[in-house]
């Protein structure tokens, strides 16, 4: 692996690569969650949504960029 | 509940399964991008034909991502794990070692594959073996992509029995079974005999993919000695204690293997050259790079680690009594579709034993390695950020699909959809059911990533099912949980644990259609066998 990913991670910055792309996704996710948790608390019907939607989007990341995005770029 | 069940709300609950295997296996889309599609699907059933609210949905994605954060912190903390003997290039030294201590490649193949993986299954479960036999697989010299499948199938017999017997204590408490009944025990020699059939198959399937007929030959006398006892033996000890039944063999297992090592037809180097396992041009570490005075019990020294904590804080009652107390669990609210399929309220749904849970053993296991080999001088300055950088950037991709994959199985079992989809295939088959009823304990673990969750889904039904088709209920709880341990293999949450530590992910799709028609015949076949013992 390993090595020369690690490498490639620590000179390109973290955040550029796909990996990076994906923590901030799951890091979004995390979000969610506890934006959903204080809705179903609170029995707040926005917060709940927010936190539907967020997730979403977190999740929908990965497709969207490389069977989408990358591939309309390309063209 | 008054969900109609009929073929097109059968279809659309089916739906997403059948898009997330087309996505991976046609199109071998990673499951980072194939969860998500799937999860969409189910989550517009759910709200537009089963009448679920967002509420709803909101409350079960949440639960899914509780349940997903448990699995994950197995995945971060084997990973660390892998690292660590990276970074202190144990790997060569385990490599050079196993090949001396096992000369004959078919039996080290089956050692680092099969039997190691049981042993591991036997007390932590919850795909720790993969995500830690695949990357040592590809130490001994195994291509990446078969270091995922071959764990995948040498763990997947210990689902029920495993994790001292976690998933068998959900079956018999989702079917009412008693401890120590009549029933109870009955149930146990079903699973158990139909788990054995199984693990021979295992054995054999490693055989094949490892030489073909030349290691068939070679290996059919060991693979049914460890199989006699690893099925046998788990099979007796089933009638004595589930908790122990598969754990004990598993060990005896692996001192066996050491023991049939030294026996003259297997102490002599043998190997298929032209094996499409093995990467022959693989060297991994240089012989030069390995690292001064380490010998092979140093090389293992966090997996000895792991199997020690791991023993104590399970096996010794004070201790576990002791560390299970503390539990952090979150409560939900009921919800309810307009079908009226209720989710009851919980005030600590499935709470997380931090100190109980594998991931707390894998951690320590990790960081006294690391604390080790750095004070050998093995691991250099600078190497423990290393190992931390390269844990996060290897782990974070798996993430995202392990959420995916168990949000959406768990919209599906609170929307009614995955009822739907039981009762509409024992509607329509009748007794012929009886044949597919290992299929379903697959479906479920093949969703929930866990043979345990597949018998909590599924236990309930398949023994109100037995009872209107009046049938031995103790035969289709038994092929309902070997069809879950079976379904261990292929669920795409755990193929991402060896994906993720082999460093190929996105071949879910490749590894999923390898695994897919060994264990769907073997399923059908402990089906027919499971008929033929109700009919009798």
């Amino acid at each position: 692996m390993t090595e020369r990913e690690g490498v490639s991670v620590e000179e390109k910055s973290f955040f550029q690569t796909r990996a990076g792309g994906l923590t901030i996704a799951f890091l979004v996710i995390m979000a969610a969650f506890a934006v959903i948790m204080a809705g179903l608390s609170g029995g707040n019907d926005g917060l709940c949504t927010a936190g539907f939607i967020m997730i979403g989007a977190a999740m929908l990341y990965s497709p969207v960029k490389v069977h989408l995005y990358d591939r309309l770029k390309k063209k | 509940m008054n969900i109609p069940i009929n073929f097109f709300m059968w279809g659309l609950a089916c739906l997403p399964i059948i898009v997330l295997l087309v996505l991976m296996i046609k199109f071998q889309w990673g499951a980072t991008e194939a969860a998500p599609v799937g999860l969409v699907i189910t989550v517009i059933t759910g709200l537009v034909f089963y009448k679920a609210d967002i509420r709803l949905i909101v409350s079960e994605g949440a639960k899914g991502i509780w349940n997903a954060l448990t699995i994950l912190l197995i995945v971060w903390t084997a990973v660390l794990m892998y690292q660590v003997g990276s970074e202190a290039k144990a790997f060569s030294v385990i490599r050079d070692g196993m090949r001396k201590l096992l000369p004959n490649e078919l039996l080290l193949v089956l050692t680092m594959g099969w039997i190691f993986e049981s042993f591991l299954q036997g007390i932590t479960g919850f795909g720790v073996p993969v995500a830690v036999g695949a990357p040592l697989l590809i130490g001994i010299g195994v291509k990446p992509m078969w270091a995922v499948i071959i764990p995948l199938l040498g763990q997947s017999w210990g689902n029920t029995f495993g994790t001292l017997g976690a998933a068998w204590d959900a079956l018999a408490m989702s079917a009412g079974l008693t401890a120590g009944s009549k029933e109870y025990l009955a149930t146990a020699f079903c699973t158990a005999a139909f788990i054995w059939f199984w693990n021979i198959i295992d054995g054999m399937v490693i055989c094949w993919f490892y030489g073909k007929g030349k290691a068939i030959k070679k290996g059919i006398l060991p693979v049914m000695f460890i199989s006699l006892i690893q099925g046998g033996g788990e099979l007796l000890l089933t009638q004595v204690n589930t908790t122990i039944a598969c754990f004990v063999p598993a060990c005896i297992s692996l001192v066996a293997v050491l023991l049939l090592g030294q026996m003259k037809p297997y102490k002599k180097d043998w190997c298929v050259e032209e094996s499409q396992i093995m990467d022959r041009t693989f060297a991994g570490q240089s012989a030069d790079d390995k690292p001064e005075g380490m010998t092979l019990i140093h090389a293992f020294v966090p997996y000895f680690l792991l199997s020690a904590i791991t023993l104590i804080v399970l096996v010794v009652k004070p201790v576990n009594t002791f560390l299970s107390q503390f539990q952090i669990g979150l409560a939900f609210p009921e919800t309810q579709t307009g079908y009226g399929y209720v989710n009851e309220a919980t005030e600590c749904f499935s709470p997380l034993s931090p100190f109980t849970h594998a991931s707390m053993f894998l951690l320590l296991s990790s960081l006294i390695g690391l604390v080790y080999y750095k004070k050998k001088g093995w691991i250099k300055n600078g190497g423990v950020k290393g190992v931390f950088v390269r844990s996060v950037s290897m782990t974070m991709p798996s993430g995202i699909a392990v959420i995916g994959l168990v949000i959406m199985s768990k919209v599906m079992a609170g929307t009614g959809q995955t009822v739907v989809l039981a009762n509409g295939i024992a509607n329509v088959l009748g007794k012929v059911y009886v044949v597919l009823s290992p299929f379903v304990g697959l479906l479920g673990s093949f969703m929930t990533g866990s043979n345990m969750s597949s018998n909590i889904l599924f236990g309930g039904f398949q023994t109100t099912t037995a009872g209107l088709l009046e049938v031995d209920p103790s035969v289709i709880l038994g092929a309902q949980s070997s069809g879950g341990s079976i379904g261990s293999a292929v669920s795409p949450s755990n193929i991402i644990l060896g994906t993720t530590t082999a460093d190929i992910l996105g071949n879910e799709g490749k590894v999923l259609k390898k695994i897919i028609v060994i264990t769907v015949p073997v399923a059908i076949a402990i089906g027919v066998l499971a008929f033929a013992a109700v009919s009798l």
